[in-house]
């Protein structure tokens, strides 16, 4: 680009922004858009400079709300800080992070899909180290990407804090199933807090769940360090499930339970399946109906009910989709015979006695 | 020649060219593909009676006209809920943390313009995208009137769109071509460096 074209496109990106600015505001009156349109479709190097304010406009969409101050908490620290210190953000009882002008509609929103609690609100003032936490919600998966370039993917129902400091990078899995990319930095360890341990990695890939008081962890590349999370003065007491920290390297898996800890080694089909939940899918070998069931519990927030011991026992096998959770319910029909009824808050599986299967599902509709 | 042949035939010789213009603006490969897309079906429906003088020029006009929409019609769909992030993040396979990444790296840019602004712009420009209050609101928090309030804003977008602008100059080919996790996490991590 020549000077006079750099110049002519400063100005154009100038006047561009100023109509996108006055088209933000929400207030447009019919001359004003209609000056816009007339503008757009009779210049187009005009058009061409709108884009590109249209472009970043919609980039910076990105920081709206609480998940985007977040984001920008994550991204740029200082700048986010910046804001609070000029003492200009909504004040309590309203929170800063929650819009006035959009009312309350877009707080369930947020909570029933990925809230994302600004933790940081507070500690914006400190000089700590910020944590923010993540939650998904029954059903959901989510993907979120560390500012030091660590992927985490959250399974259903999953509960974490993150907090990034210069000596260690630290997350608290409260509950829930997480698959961690780490990214490499040998001065600043990535530490998973779960249960009582603590796992150590420096840039590796592995999947920790957590779910009723079980702790399992499953590495799928490099090698991590898992050692009980003990207070200094108590690392001796040997009565301890894990005194001494235990390696794993890919393949490995580690399960903590009130029996104690417990290693095996998983073949890579083995570890591709018990990892393609990050994919959407779970894989199932001719495995207990109930022990099924018991494993897609975490992604429906429908009580699935085996009414039978029969039930129970049939032996089922194949892929689900962990968001059609339900419909794979409703297709067991088709290879069993049972019969399965869906209510506003339950799943009920029962054993079809009689061939018209119709009929038992509405006769039991009623009753219910 | 049929009507089919002639849409192909057009096809094969301006896709190329109209995907390129428009990836310019959505910088992510699947969405500027799919708009390319649609640019041709919407044409082709359109003009399919006719003999077009200028293909081109009207493919061209078509595409800057459906960028406009879809820019638009985001902005509308986001001012009634209010999830970006969650959009941004969605969970998928290796393609969707692709666009997540290259999402990430518009924000990396738009950032750096904003930190040029002067502090009064900046805050009233963050109050208004992300604390979401009105022109108004902000204007009064601040003790200045809405239409500065506005200038601000109108001066914020201006900066950033001339340092995506600029970034996608330099850097158009790289930012089409990630596939790499890796390799883009190391270009993530020495632009932090470099601020």
């Amino acid at each position: 680009m020549s000077k006079s074209d750099l110049e002519k496109f400063d100005d154009l990106t100038a006047e561009a922004a100023t109509w996108r600015a006055r088209e933000r505001a929400g207030d447009m009156i019919s001359r004003e858009r209609a000056e816009l349109e007339a503008r757009l479709a009779s210049d187009t190097a005009f058009a061409d400079a709108y884009l590109g304010v249209l472009r970043a406009d919609d980039a910076l969409d990105a920081f709206q709300g609480a998940a985007g101050a977040d984001l920008l908490a994550s991204l740029d620290p200082e700048l986010a800080r910046d804001i609070g210190h000029a003492g200009l953000i909504p004040s309590p009882p309203r929170p800063w992070w929650q819009p006035s002008r959009r009312g309350m509609g877009w707080m369930s929103t947020v909570a029933a899909s990925f809230l994302l609690l600004a933790v940081a609100s507070l500690s914006l003032f400190d000089r700590g180290p910020m944590s923010t936490m993540y939650e998904t919600s029954v059903g959901e998966s989510r993907t979120i990407m560390l500012k030091d370039g660590s992927v985490i993917t959250l399974n259903t129902d999953t509960r974490l804090s993150v907090a990034l400091a210069s000596q260690e990078r630290r997350i608290l899995l409260e509950r829930g199933e997480a698959y961690f990319d780490v990214a490499k930095d040998k001065a600043r360890p990535f530490v998973v807090v779960v249960g009582d341990e603590i796992v150590r990695a420096v840039g590796t890939e592995f999947n920790i769940r957590r779910r009723s008081d079980i702790t399992n962890v499953m590495v799928t590349e490099g090698v991590v360090e898992v050692k009980k999370n003990l207070p200094d003065a108590t690392q001796g007491d040997t009565s301890r499930p894990l005194p001494v920290p235990v390696s794993l390297k890919v393949g490995d898996d580690l399960t903590v339970d009130h029996e104690g800890v417990r290693t095996n080694t998983l073949s890579a089909e083995e570890l591709a399946q018990r990892t393609s939940w990050r994919r959407g899918m779970l894989h199932f070998k001719a495995k207990r109906l109930d022990a099924v069931v018991q494993e897609i519990q975490y992604y429906l927030d429908k009580e699935i009910i085996i009414a039978s011991d029969d039930v129970a026992d049939l032996m089922v096998g194949g892929s689900i989709n962990t968001q059609n959770v339900a419909s794979f319910l409703k297709g067991l029909e088709l290879n069993f015979p049972v019969t399965v009824i869906e209510r506003d808050s339950v799943i009920i599986i029962s054993y079809r006695e009689r061939r018209d299967a119709g009929a038992t599902a509405s006769g039991l509709a009623i009753i219910l | 020649m049929t009507i089919k042949s002639l849409f192909e035939a057009q096809y094969r010789k301006y896709a190329p060219e109209v995907q390129n213009f428009i990836a310019r603006y959505v910088g992510n490969y699947s969405t500027a593909e799919d708009l390319t897309h649609e640019v041709f079906i919407n044409s082709f429906k359109a003009t399919r009676e006719k003999e077009l003088e200028n293909p081109r020029a009207y493919l061209f006009a078509a595409a800057r006209n459906h960028l406009i929409n879809h820019f638009r019609n985001r902005t509308n769909r986001r001012s009634d809920v209010t999830v970006e992030f969650d959009e941004m993040v969605h969970a998928g396979d290796m393609r969707a943390e692709d666009k997540r990444l290259e999402a990430r790296d518009d924000l990396q840019q738009v950032l750096k313009a904003i930190r040029t602004l002067p502090p009064r712009a900046q805050q009233a420009f963050l109050l208004n995208r992300v604390h979401q209050l009105s022109y108004g609101e902000v204007g009064k928090r601040m003790g200045i009137s809405p239409r500065t309030v506005e200038n601000h804003v109108a001066k914020a977008l201006l900066v950033c769109a001339r340092q995506l602008a600029a970034s996608t100059e330099n850097t158009t080919t790289i930012a089409d071509n990630i596939t790499d996790l890796a390799a883009h996490r190391d270009r993530l991590r020495s632009q932090a460096m470099d601020r």
